[in-house]
């Protein structure tokens, strides 16, 4: 007798892997092939060697350290707001006030940074003057809601008889925020820094309409590396950005080893 | 202290939301630009109705629907699905999910650019059309579905699925009468949090669109391709100004709607 195949519920993601195999995990098999090749479509290595020349790895570097520092502002400007929606969670009048950050995400992000750019024009500070510090402005306005969010949950789940104990044992308030607080945040801050870090690299548009072009990020040299049909090239730029993107990722889950 | 701190929240707040005030206020007015007063008049609100305007948001809509509703399918059933099977699967199937998460979004364009045309070498069919803009959308916001689920399922009572078969439930019908129901409003969040992230879409837009839809035998243009066209010569187009004051307006009535019908309920259950 020929045995019926019984319906599983497990096989209900069949499609979904199909899906993620055929759309996420083989195009990127496609960026490797195209990064080894040259214009003709040989293999060779002569992409990598046009990428290592000075003036490109100043590139590498320069969006390197502008997402670094914006990371870093966006957890400044977030940290208090954190701390004080979280304290306040049992007041009426807050309660709902995390949710003020997120609404504006969803309006179109294009909208939001163009009316900003005509803004920062209007004080005299716009992208044609001072485009380092109207980008990095439009990249904070941004970004930083992003950070909002694991930050207030991680202050919610901190562990308050931890804290309560160190000031007993004679810490000060500063010794407890940077020996108590800090440490059990930690996992939270890793994530909205890798939240922050890596869409600051690649969003090549907000930097174009800041910056007016004054400003390359590796995004914008990917995309006009794409947009000048030199896909080689543009292909090995995406290597090494998915190595950056690898190494947070590893970075991110040394630091969450106990998951929930 | 506490007045410092609440006099930042509050300055920070009115920097987050001084342009959409600025954009909802200039939406009334006939001025062409920002900070040029001019009369009040609903002509922005007429715009609204010129005939490539409404490809443009017809081209939004229908996308953004498809995408939600595609992606829901799939990751909704995807993360019963992996819900339900050995431990190495669910491990396999996060670690896949994380992958797109984590990239940026400007990969995910490029490397489906290459593989759509490399197909189109080997297979000699239309290179970018809506579909192939379509799977882009969904590659963005699947993960997210997965993501969303995925905790509900494990917060279900873990007893469920042997108690009903022991009644008598096939597989299928499990999935279809039990899970669902108790996850439905997770799923309308979902589709509405999919179609959000298809609107504010521009990179793999771009990359991926093709000729089709209302644009016909044109490049299929959304909202923020539309805007973006239009920011590089002047000032932001009039008739998006009103558009995204109807849509902070319908967003703020549904939240409210939302509202009511919460207290309605919980009055019923106090009766």
């Amino acid at each position: 007798m020929k045995k019926e195949t019984k319906f599983e519920i497990k096989f209900l993601c069949i499609p979904y892997f199909l899906f993620f195999l055929f759309f996420i995990v083989i195009p990127i098999f496609f960026i490797f092939f195209y990064a080894f090749q040259d214009n003709s479509g040989h293999f060779s290595i002569s992409n990598v060697l046009f990428f290592f020349q000075i003036d490109k790895i100043k590139i590498l570097v320069n969006s390197l350290f502008f997402s670094f520092q914006t990371t870093i502002i966006c957890l400044l400007i977030s940290f208090p707001i954190a701390f004080f929606l979280a304290k306040q969670n049992n007041n009426n009048k807050y309660k709902n006030f995390i949710f003020l950050f997120i609404f504006p995400l969803t309006i179109n992000f294009i909208l939001r940074t163009t009316v900003l750019r005509d803004l920062l024009i209007l004080f005299n500070v716009g992208g044609d003057k001072y485009p380092y510090f109207a980008t990095l402005f439009g990249m904070v306005y941004n970004f930083f809601p992003f950070a909002i969010l694991p930050l207030y949950t991680a202050v919610l789940k901190l562990d308050k008889s931890q804290i309560e104990v160190a000031s007993d044992l004679g810490c000060n308030p500063r010794q407890v925020f940077f020996y108590n607080i800090i440490p059990q945040m930690l996992p939270s801050i890793v994530s909205a820094t890798t939240m922050i870090f890596i869409p600051v690299m690649s969003s090549n548009v907000i930097c174009d309409i800041f910056s007016e072009g004054k400003i390359n990020l590796l995004g914008n040299y990917i995309y006009l590396s794409f947009s000048n049909s030199q896909w080689n090239v543009g292909s090995l730029l995406s290597i090494i950005f998915l190595f950056f993107i690898f190494l947070t990722t590893i970075f991110k889950t040394k630091f969450q080893k106990d998951k929930y | 202290m506490k007045k410092i701190l609440k006099f930042y929240i509050y300055s920070v707040l009115f920097i987050l939301y001084l342009p959409i005030l600025l954009l909802v206020f200039y939406s009334f007015t006939n001025a062409e630009n920002i900070f040029i007063l001019g009369d009040f008049s609903f002509d922005s609100y007429q715009k609204i109705f010129d005939k490539n305007f409404l490809i443009v948001i017809g081209n939004t809509l229908l996308i953004a629907l498809c995408s939600g509703f595609l992606s829901v399918i799939l990751g909704v059933f995807g993360s019963i699905g992996t819900f339900y099977s050995k431990e190495k699967t669910k491990k396999m199937m996060d670690f896949l999910t994380k992958i797109p998460i984590a990239n940026a979004e400007i990969i995910i364009a490029l490397s489906l650019t290459m593989f759509f045309v490399f197909l189109n070498h080997f297979f000699h069919f239309q290179c970018f059309s809506f579909y192939t803009l379509l799977i882009g959308h969904i590659c963005l916001t699947l993960p997210y579905v997965y993501f969303l689920i995925k905790p509900k399922l494990e917060q279900m009572n873990k007893n469920l699925y042997d108690a009903a078969t022991d009644l008598g439930c096939t597989p299928f019908n499990f999935v279809i009468k039990i899970i669902i129901p108790q996850i439905k409003y997770d799923i309308i969040f979902c589709f509405l949090l999919s179609m959000v992230l298809s609107f504010d879409d521009y990179i793999v837009t771009v990359f991926l669109s093709g000729p089709g839809l209302f644009s016909e035998n044109q490049n299929i243009k959304t909202l923020s391709t539309f805007v973006q066209e239009k920011i590089k010569k002047g000032p932001i187009p009039c008739e998006v100004k009103s558009l995204t004051t109807i849509i902070i307006a319908i967003i703020l009535i549904s939240i409210l709607i939302i509202k009511i019908i919460r207290k309605n309920k919980k009055i019923s259950f106090q009766k």
